[in-house]
């Protein structure tokens, strides 16, 4: 281990530990951490400022706030209201079909949208439909945030880690629905299966009077029609591209501004209310993450650490890939998954260009990081959202129910998507 | 006109221990909306109102929610009772009073309006220079006071 090797994992340590610790916001511990980092780089002669640069992943940004904006656009319009009340009406109330029917819709928005907005903008909803129909909201809440991140697994922009492994492995949105499409469904059976055994209680609390939610029109839930209309046409279009975009040649990121371009040209919002509520600091942090990690890679850390794993693994994909999955599900449940995404990238990409087949590594990294963020409250953003919406309600999530709920849903969803890796090697195996 | 000629002197006031079931009889019977809360000495601690005991019944989707206007039907909700709302048996008025907002009985009429504008307030209570109650005024009484200057002044220039 050479000196500069020390430096610059003592740099990235200490700016992850620090991440972890939560008692400085993440996007300013990322910031300083990089600026260190390359500061060490130029002292040391092993990071420049051009490097620096080089390391940040553009599509990753371009995709993330390219939705970003197109969800800001979306949520002022009502529209997840209007969805939420359209299929409490269709339940008529029953909380086993309300469960599944507000689940779903939720995992399918997150397929498409970013997680934490959709819980934030269905869970106040969901609380209405509740007490309105006087049954715990319990049940329906944890099924929302838990599906949120179990649906947001399935696709390219479901969730910042698939985002992150597609950029980095040049997987398109097709090779993730033809990849984990087959898994999701199964973990989204599994965990309302489950959520109907654990909450059988409150599940079997059924409404005495549903007038009030039958009275509820879904359409005076709407606020702008006429913007909603464009907005939606806006994202088929961007969806009907994501499906297209291996074939077109066409990144995820340009797709993705292709999108917002169309919807602020034809909404013609107030862009600076917008562009507000875009979360910049999101973004700064991981353009700084990468800054850091890219300084990690520079000195070879990654690389060495990378030939350790590649002995270890090379015979032996099936067990490293459950490893991997299971290892970030671990890490995923109890600390933030975006730095260990971005950390662990580079030594994937190290053990592909040894010639390790890295395929299944990749899909066993985004099932990992997608369903083990449900493992604890603050696991996901969604999780650490949907609890700070409950704490200010006569019904919080506490972390015991959290516990009896979340974490037996991820480890089963783990044990589903193990089962499927085993039983499906070869296909995992292959683009 | 300062506040000391409009206010009502006669004020139903209750302790902090009160409970929120108790401050509410004390309401319903005065038929009054405000209810200053002092010590023992009379000193003013704060301020209980219907607006504070009727967001206790209120459900949660209201405050999460940023638009309720097509919600047409509370449904069971508009008949929940003290025993629906178990943290209405035992709240006490120092647990959802607000801050003490008061006047000297020397206040400007303006000034006290601006005061109850700006904090939300339908009664303002009047305290003395140690803090003590000595009355409370409500913005009827403020604009009739106000306002009965304002005709006279107006009848002069007639």
């Amino acid at each position: 281990m050479t000196l500069v090797h020390i430096v610059s994992t003592l740099v990235f340590i200490v700016t992850f530990a620090v991440i972890l610790s939560e008692r400085i916001h993440r996007t300013i511990v990322a910031v300083v951490g990089a600026t260190l980092m390359v500061i060490a780089g130029m002292l040391f002669g092993f990071y420049s400022q051009k490097q620096a640069l080089e390391a940040i992943d553009f599509n990753t940004l371009g995709l993330l706030m390219g939705m970003m904006i197109l969800v800001r656009m979306l949520e002022k319009t009502g529209f997840f209201q209007y969805l939420a009340i359209f299929v409490a009406r269709w339940s008529r109330g029953h909380p086993w079909y309300l469960m599944i029917l507000l689940g779903t819709v939720t995992a399918v928005l997150s397929m498409f949208l970013d997680n934490v907005t959709t819980v934030v903008l269905i869970v106040p909803v969901t609380l209405l439909i509740a007490q309105l129909l006087g049954i715990s909201p319990l049940p329906l809440l944890m099924a929302e945030t838990l599906l949120s991140n179990v649906g947001g697994t399935a696709t390219l922009v479901g969730d910042p880690p698939n985002v992150l492994i597609g950029s980095a492995a040049g997987f398109s949105f097709n090779d993730f629905l033809v990849h984990l499409g087959p898994v999701v469904p199964l973990a989204w059976l599994a965990t309302l299966l489950l959520l109907r055994v654990i909450f059988r209680q409150e599940l079997a609390q059924m409404p005495e009077d549903v007038t009030a939610v039958m009275r509820l029109n879904p359409a005076d839930a709407l606020h702008d029609q006429a913007t909603l209309r464009k907005v939606l046409i806006a994202l088929g279009i961007t969806i009907l591209l994501f499906f297209l975009h291996g074939l077109l040649h066409l990144t995820a990121a340009f797709v993705a501004m292709i999108g917002a371009a169309i919807a602020l040209a034809w909404v013609r919002p107030d862009v600076d209310q917008i562009l507000k509520d875009v979360e910049w600091g999101v973004l700064l942090f991981f353009a700084a993450l990468f800054v850091a990690v890219g300084g990690l890679e520079a000195a070879g850390v990654l690389s060495a650490l990378g030939q350790v794993l590649a002995s270890l693994a090379g015979g032996h994909l099936v067990v490293a890939s459950l490893l991997l999955l299971w290892g970030a599900a671990f890490l995923s449940a109890i600390v933030d998954n975006i730095p260990f995404t971005i950390a662990i990238i580079p030594v994937i990409q190290y053990l592909d260009s040894v010639g390790v087949p890295t395929t299944a590594l990749w899909w066993a990294l985004a099932l990992g990081a997608g369903f083990g963020g449900n493992g604890t409250p603050i696991g996901s953003t969604a999780g650490v959202l949907t609890m700070r919406l409950s704490e200010k309600t006569h019904t919080p999530i506490t972390f015991k129910i959290w516990q009896r709920s979340g974490l037996v849903v991820t480890v089963v969803t783990c044990l589903v998507a193990s089962v499927f890796f085993v039983l499906f090697f070869g296909w995992m195996s292959t683009r | 006109m300062t506040v000391g000629g409009c206010m009502k002197r006669e004020v139903m006031a209750v302790l902090p221990g009160t409970t929120v079931c108790e401050a509410a009889r004390v309401l319903v019977e005065g038929h009054v909306g405000t209810l200053p809360v002092v010590d023992a000495n009379r000193v003013l601690l704060g301020i209980v109102g219907v607006t504070e005991i009727l967001t206790i019944f209120l459900p949660d989707f209201v405050a999460l929610l940023e638009d309720i206007d097509f919600v047409k039907d509370f449904g069971a909700l508009e008949d929940l009772g003290p025993k629906d709302v178990p943290e209405a048996g035992t709240l006490t008025v120092k647990d959802i009073m607000k801050e003490p907002i008061a006047v000297e009985e020397d206040a400007g009429l303006l000034r006290a309006f601006a005061l109850m504008k700006k904090h939300t307030l339908r009664d303002l209570p009047v305290v003395s220079k140690d803090g003590k109650l000595l009355g409370i005024v409500s913005q009827v009484d403020i604009a009739c006071g106000f306002l009965s200057t304002w005709a006279e002044n107006r009848s002069h220039v007639q």
